[in-house]
């Protein structure tokens, strides 16, 4: 089965290790609640801002979810330290789109993916599904591994955070545009696919892609 | 809409096989066991595999369990959907805490995607995806399937819940203080919180009904936008997700006979999931949580549990809890497995990020 998707808004924000300027004092207000945040969840949230998209579905994707907190878990217990409870809270694959949810009082379903490779085109797999009940829908795919000791994973030298987020619709225009999985140099693998799709939003004024289930 | 049928089911517990869990689980049995020696200075109570296979080998064994079960050759036309919160994280921590050092670990093999991986070099399906959304992930991965296949997607869709005992999840529940050092006593007075543990689940989701076919009816989810971990007190989310899966259902409270409930033993997730049920349904439902059986497996309990609500609709008996002798509200607590007209069940998962699941599942009526 086929969904015809409209991209009505597109985001990246990207850098080799640390994307500055996320403007998270602007958009989580709440201090306490500012402070808690993983890095993916400050990347969701300026993605989101981006695309205009505060309450709704949303379907989020990482390949290797919260690996900051989850080294940081795992460093504790290597060395007999204590584990931290905001480690641990924060190290779920669902964080990010979680904390945007709390931030926004957004109450509607949230779906976190993990696909490796193929993480950014499950998303919006979903995200298609998710609009044949839904008008609006946030799909995207974020990986943020700026930690210690990252280069024995990251051989591929991909940046270190990299995050793209759409705001889409379904309509009944006609597909213009087909988006290939290409590996771009730099980009995650998760986020191939996406980036593909962000490259032909910068370049075309309306994009439609058919989507299968 | 398609209807949506649960043909095959398998469990693999820390009370055993799929036989060896129902046992447990219709008999008030409890495989949970108290360790002196895995976190320091504490007493945790766990629930892990009592099999000596590694997790992969039960992994493929619940998967050929479901395959010899259900009337396909093989999973060439079936769309495969993990849940799972961990990954491989075990994997991981086992070569980490090895040799102390991170240079060995194979990165994909940590990853949620290496369930999915795993079985697609075995069986070769047709398209795979994996959802992760801590405790709901397999529950979640259910609710997708549904949809699925009402609109038509796909025609058989196998859901596989899947976690493995992990430090990092024993560690950071008792960092939490919710990890009780006993067997978890759901919605009771003085309970002292949950059993991490680990499970596999597998369910084949056809658009075909068969002879001892159970309709997956409902499923509804929502959020919470409260708090990272802990549930929103008002027990509104949790609500939403009840009355959104009776919506898409076209059911009633009152046409509910059960409720396997999330009830996990910890004073805030009982007591909101309980203010739940009392609004929706009232006193009188039948309520049950199997987590002191085999603890609360994590990304599988979505999965775990509703299999467990298949077997009670097969066979109209209503799973009791091992313990209802301090209930902390006034509820129908199901003391001992009762035999009754049982229509339609409900199964809630509820998880960090204050992200909510349930799912209703029927008797089939129709030829």
């Amino acid at each position: 089965m086929r969904v015809n998707v409209e991209i009505i808004n597109h985001a990246l924000v990207h850098a080799p290790k640390t994307i500055e300027n996320l403007n998270e004092k602007e958009l989580v207000k709440k201090m306490i609640l500012r402070r808690r945040l993983s890095r993916a969840s400050k990347i969701l949230i300026n993605l989101a801002h981006k695309c205009e998209y505060k309450t709704g579905v949303m379907v989020y994707g990482s390949a290797y979810g919260e690996l900051i907190d989850t080294v940081s878990i795992l460093e504790s217990i290597k060395n007999e330290n204590i584990v931290s409870p905001t480690a641990f809270q924060n190290s779920v694959y669902n964080t990010a789109a979680s904390y945007h949810s709390i931030v926004e009082g957004n109450t509607s379903e949230i779906l976190t993916l993990s696909c490796g490779d193929s993480t950014s085109y499950n998303v919006m797999q979903q995200g298609a599904l998710s609009l044949l009940k839904n008008e609006e829908v946030f799909v995207s795919t974020i990986e943020a591994m700026n930690f210690e000791g990252v280069e024995i994973f990251n051989k591929c030298g991909a940046q270190l955070e990299y995050g793209i987020g759409f705001s889409i619709k379904k309509t009944d225009k006609e597909a213009n545009t087909v988006v290939n999985a290409k590996e771009q140099k730099g980009v995650p693998a998760s986020l191939s696919w996406m980036k593909n799709l962000y490259d032909i939003c910068e370049s075309k004024d309306s994009v439609v892609i058919e989507v299968e289930l | 809409m398609k209807k949506v049928y649960i043909n095959a089911t398998s469990i693999k517990s820390a009370c055993g096989d799929t036989g060896q869990t129902f046992d447990a689980v219709f008999n008030k049995k409890s495989a949970l066991v108290r360790h002196d020696n895995i976190v320091p200075q504490k007493t945790v109570c766990i629930g892990k595999f009592k099999e000596k296979n590694s997790f992969e080998d039960l992994l493929i064994q619940s998967v050929e369990e479901v395959l010899s079960e259900s009337d396909l050759e093989d999973f060439s036309n079936t769309l495969l959907l993990v849940g799972s919160s961990v990954g491989g994280m075990a994997t991981t921590e086992e070569v980490l805490f090895r040799d102390k050092k991170y240079d060995n670990i194979d990165i994909e093999k940590h990853t949620i995607d290496v369930i999915a991986s795993t079985l697609d070099k075995k069986y070769n399906f047709l398209n795979t995806r994996s959802f992760s959304t801590a405790c709901t992930s397999s529950a979640n991965a259910l609710k997708v399937a549904k949809e699925l296949i009402n609109y038509g997607a796909y025609e058989n869709i196998l859901v596989v819940g899947a976690d493995a005992m992990c430090m990092t999840t024993v560690f950071g529940f008792s960092s939490l203080g919710i990890l009780s050092d006993e067997m978890c006593t759901p919605f009771q007075n003085n309970r002292k919180g949950m059993n991490v543990a680990e499970g596999i689940a597998t369910l084949l989701v056809q658009n075909k009904k068969l002879e001892n076919s159970i309709e997956l009816k409902g499923a509804g989810t929502s959020s919470d936008a409260h708090h990272i971990a802990n549930p929103d007190p008002s027990a509104a989310g949790a609500m939403s997700a009840i009355k959104n899966a009776l919506k898409d259902a076209s059911l009633t409270p009152d046409k509910l006979s059960y409720v396997n409930a999330h009830g996990t033993g910890t004073q805030a997730n009982d007591e909101t999931e309980a203010k739940a049920l009392e609004e929706i349904f009232g006193k009188g439902i039948a309520i049950s949580s199997s987590k002191s059986n085999f603890g609360h497996t994590l990304g599988a309990a979505g999965a775990i549990e509703a299999a467990i609500c298949v077997e009670i609709l097969k066979r109209q008996t209503l799973a009791p809890q091992i313990l209802t002798s301090d209930n902390e509200k006034d509820l129908n607590f199901v003391e001992n497995a009762t035999t009754a007209k049982i229509e339609n069940v409900l199964s809630n998962s509820f998880a960090f990020g204050g992200n909510n699941t349930s799912l209703i599942f029927g008797v089939c009526h129709e030829s």
